[in-house]
């Protein structure tokens, strides 16, 4: 089932497709069942890749008993129920592993700088300050890379007197001025007002 | 009886005008029973091109009692993929039949995911644009919940329905309300919650003299998923059709006991839960009351930031009784991950500001999402006015309004003159 069209399909595919072309290529499988080389952990992962987690968890669901058993396809598994569960410990301990496999673990590279981005965006909006702990421990990183990357980033600054992450929230400029585009819609919308 | 050879031309010489040909096709089904018949005349078929003869031949065979499942699925399968549009449109119900049978035959193999594609590309035949609904909508849906393949479904979800032709796609009120129901669905276990929510209620709020037991069950999943998203099941709208609301307070009681419990202390809670199990159980309900439950602890925290600015994290978790503060920190954490609320955790005290909804809407992501709300108010309104011009000149529709309007006038007699209609007093 998993033919050679998809494994080439799959190495040219950035990340983000990965989940879609899978899906794909599952319901035009001709046989019932999925054979014993779907790539059902990249399947996860790539669902997991687009924060999709309902739609990894269905396909989870629907492997095979033979499928689930297999260790890379476990992995995956712990990694979304630590995913769905906000278990940012588990996510890591699961992200770091070093035995994804030759095929999967470039993707797996791939989440981790995805979920580690979108924790540190988390840690912006739920936190003004935060320990450097809790901080290593939502970025995946020891305590001193993370103080690291926060100052890098440019959005927190370790406290001397406290110990404390201070985070400041970035400002977020709008970088769009009102053109004629929009002027032209408000017409568009007046004269729609006034003929009905 | 009509013997092969009649069959065959005819359809092969009707098959350019399809019209015609389903009405000679509707005098000869009688024959179609015979078994022998039906295969023949497939063999001497071409599916591409005599697709709506083809189709009644293949129908009938989905209709034989000792039915030989997989050769009837293996030519079924490919069949609704090539078979012409124009053809099959001319016997929607057929074609409908047809796609049901090879749904349950396949079901019956529990090979649901074979359904998934054919089906789609089925209800992309039938449907006569985009936005008309089909009867296949619902199977298409149930297919892949069934298959676990809700993803599959989600192209077809997008597009809005907004026109049901009950002549030309052979839907009728029962596909309506399982589209809504099955569609909603599709959504709560993709976690879409608002837009499942939206559809349930267009499934509750369809105009009724009777209580479907679709619409009962539609309700149910209804009260759940509020439960999740919102914290609360509102009133339905007063447009719900009578029979329904008086209908619920009996047929869903447990699940109104639920919400009324939802807005207090976790105890009552969990025992109206734990009382009424059975009840959710029977309703294949168990896993949305679960969520409903779990949900219960954040609801308790959003009502907080209506009543304080600040907070110390124990005092929140002893409020929404979380076990510890490291708990309500996860909890809070999730909430701002989800977008719930806006809160800002201070480690050094260990203090919680609640924010304000940060957007102000003057970005031009804001202005974007704004203008595509106008533009789609937009085309619906055109929509409406399209419909509305198209009653106003009905035939039928006119000579209705026209009748009644003489006979008001005959009746009125308080108004002497009995020619004019027009209020003697401006009302606006």
């Amino acid at each position: 089932m998993a033919d050679l069209g998809t494994v080439e399909a799959l190495r040219n595919a950035s990340f983000k497709d990965i989940a879609s072309i899978l899906d794909a290529q599952e319901l035009q499988a001709l046989d019932a069942d999925f054979s014993h080389d779907w790539p059902a952990a990249a399947h996860i992962l790539g669902h997991l890749y687009n924060y999709d987690l309902p739609d990894a968890r269905y396909v989870w669901k629907r492997l095979p008993d033979v499928l689930k058993q297999e260790r890379v396809v476990t992995m995956a598994f712990q990694l979304l129920q630590a995913m769905w569960n906000k278990d940012y410990q588990g996510v890591w301990q699961a992200l770091n592993r070093q035995d994804w496999g030759a095929e999967v673990a470039p993707l797996a590279a791939a989440l981790a700088e995805k979920v580690r981005a979108y924790n540190a965006e988390l840690i912006t909006r739920a936190y003004s300050s935060i320990a450097p702990s809790k901080a290593a421990a939502l970025l995946g990183l020891p305590e001193a890379q993370a103080v690291e990357l926060a100052e890098r980033a440019g959005w927190g600054r370790r406290d001397v007197s406290s110990g404390l992450i201070t985070v400041t929230r970035p400002a977020g400029g709008s970088d769009e001025r009102v053109t004629s585009e929009h002027l032209a819609r408000l017409t568009q919308y007046v004269t729609h007002l006034e003929a009905s | 009886m009509v013997n092969l050879h009649t069959l065959v031309t005819k359809i092969k010489a009707q098959s350019a005008t399809p019209d015609v040909l389903a009405e000679s096709l509707k005098g000869m089904e009688g024959s179609l029973s015979n078994q022998g018949l039906v295969t023949q005349g497939m063999q001497a078929l071409d599916p591409v091109q005599h697709s709506l003869g083809y189709l009644y031949l293949l129908e009938a065979r989905g209709c034989a009692i000792n039915l030989d499942v997989p050769s009837f699925v293996d030519s079924a399968l490919p069949f609704v993929q090539v078979c012409d549009e124009q053809q099959i449109r001319a016997a929607p119900h057929k074609f409908v039949s047809l796609c049901r049978k090879m749904r349950e035959c396949l079901q019956g193999q529990n090979q649901m995911r074979r359904a998934v594609l054919p089906l789609r590309m089925a209800l992309a035949k039938l449907a006569p644009s985009p936005e008309s609904l089909t009867p296949l909508h619902a199977e298409l849906f149930q297919v892949c919940l069934l298959a676990r393949t809700l993803n599959a479904a989600s192209g077809v979800l997008d597009a809005e329905v907004l026109e049901i032709d009950p002549v030309r796609t052979a839907t009728t009120a029962r596909d309506f309300l399982l589209y809504c129901y099955y569609g909603g669905m599709v959504h709560t276990g993709r976690k879409q919650y608002a837009r499942a929510l939206g559809l349930f209620l267009h499934g509750l709020t369809a105009p009724t003299q009777v209580v479907n037991a679709i619409t009962v069950a539609t309700y149910k999943k209804y009260a759940l998923v509020s439960l999740v998203h919102a914290g609360e099941v509102p009133p339905l709208p007063k447009y719900t059709a009578t029979p329904v609301s008086r209908c619920l307070k009996t047929e869903a009681a447990a699940y109104q006991e639920l919400a009324t419990a939802y807005g207090k202390p976790a105890a009552g809670l969990q025992r109206v839960a734990a009382q009424h199990q059975a009840v959710f159980a029977e309703d294949g309900n168990t896993g949305l009351v679960k969520l409903a439950l779990a949900a219960h602890a954040m609801r308790a925290i959003q009502r907080l930031t209506q009543t304080y600015m600040t907070l110390p994290l124990a005092a929140i978790a002893a409020e929404a009784g979380l076990a510890s503060a490291a708990e309500a920190e996860h909890y809070l954490l999730r909430m701002v991950d989800a977008g719930d609320i806006f809160a800002q955790i201070d480690a050094g005290p260990d203090m919680v500001r609640f924010l304000e909804d940060p957007e102000a809407y003057d970005s031009a992501a804001a202005v974007a999402r704004i203008d595509d709300a106008v533009q789609r108010s937009m085309a619906l309104s055109q929509r409406l006015q399209a419909a509305h011009r198209a009653v106003a000149a009905d035939r039928a529709y006119l000579t209705k309004h026209m009748a009644r309007e003489r006979h008001a006038r005959y009746d009125d007699t308080g108004d002497v003159g009995g020619e004019s209609q027009i209020a003697p007093y401006p009302f606006f």
